[in-house]
């Protein structure tokens, strides 16, 4: 045989032997992947099923605390409307007034001032009726044992 | 004979590289789409423990209905009060 077939023949072969290595790798590749592809259909699958119905469950879980929502909000509307706040009945006196000791105004028939929630709702009530106790008289600033006469 | 020496010379200095250069770029993407499909089976087998509470949204729906019918006495309540 001629050398030169010879090599012609080992070179065919390096080729064909290459061609097949690589197309054999490729096609384990392939295989691979397809499986790989198989398992993520699967969970893909799987997390649809599960996922399905949330949707319908987030809807009817707004629906209910939407409802809840507008029947607190109805209830404590009618109960605003409904209620006079407690002590809006009377002003507090001034604390800051012109008496130095603030006695004189503060008698025990003052109620309580309201709170500023109460007083915007009913800002003009009348202010309350005698009780028919006199007012206490302001402390004396002579004698006593008060710290004006230390 | 001399043209076969040329014609060896040549397949073997050009036709042999030219299918490994093309084999290669046909194996390369091959490859990285082994390691993606990988890539992606690892981290898609994390999506059940991340959906298992999804199954939890029923009991949370039964407990917002509870707390609605609650919220009805409730309601009830205030309306005998005012």
């Amino acid at each position: 045989m001629d050398p030169a077939h010879v090599v012609l023949l080992i070179a065919v072969t390096i080729t064909v032997v290459a061609i097949a290595g690589y197309l054999i790798a490729i096609a384990l590749i392939l295989k691979h992947v397809v499986n790989q592809l198989v398992t993520i259909l699967g969970a893909v699958d799987a997390v649809t099923e599960t996922a399905q119905p949330v949707g319908a469950v987030i809807d009817d879980i707004n629906r209910d605390l939407d409802a809840g929502r507008k029947l607190i909000e109805a209830s404590v509307a009618r109960l605003e409307d409904s209620r006079v706040p407690v002590g809006m009945t009377a002003a507090e006196p001034d604390r800051h007034a012109a008496d130095e000791y603030g006695s004189a105004e503060r008698s025990e028939g003052a109620v309580a001032a309201p709170s500023s929630e109460g007083a915007a709702t009913a800002p003009s009530l009348p202010a309350p009726a005698s009780t028919g106790t006199e007012p206490a008289e302001p402390r004396s600033r002579t004698g006593g044992r008060g710290w004006w006469n230390r | 004979m001399t043209l076969l020496w040329i014609g060896n010379l040549i397949f073997l200095a050009v036709v042999i590289p030219v299918v490994v250069i093309i084999l290669r770029r046909v194996i390369t993407p091959a490859t990285e789409i082994k390691v993606y499909a990988d890539d992606i089976k690892d981290h898609g087998a994390q999506f059940a423990p991340h959906l298992a509470a999804l199954s939890e949204l029923t009991t949370t729906r039964q407990l917002v209905r509870e707390v609605n019918a609650d919220l009805e006495r409730y309601a009830r309540a205030l309306d005998r009060i005012g």
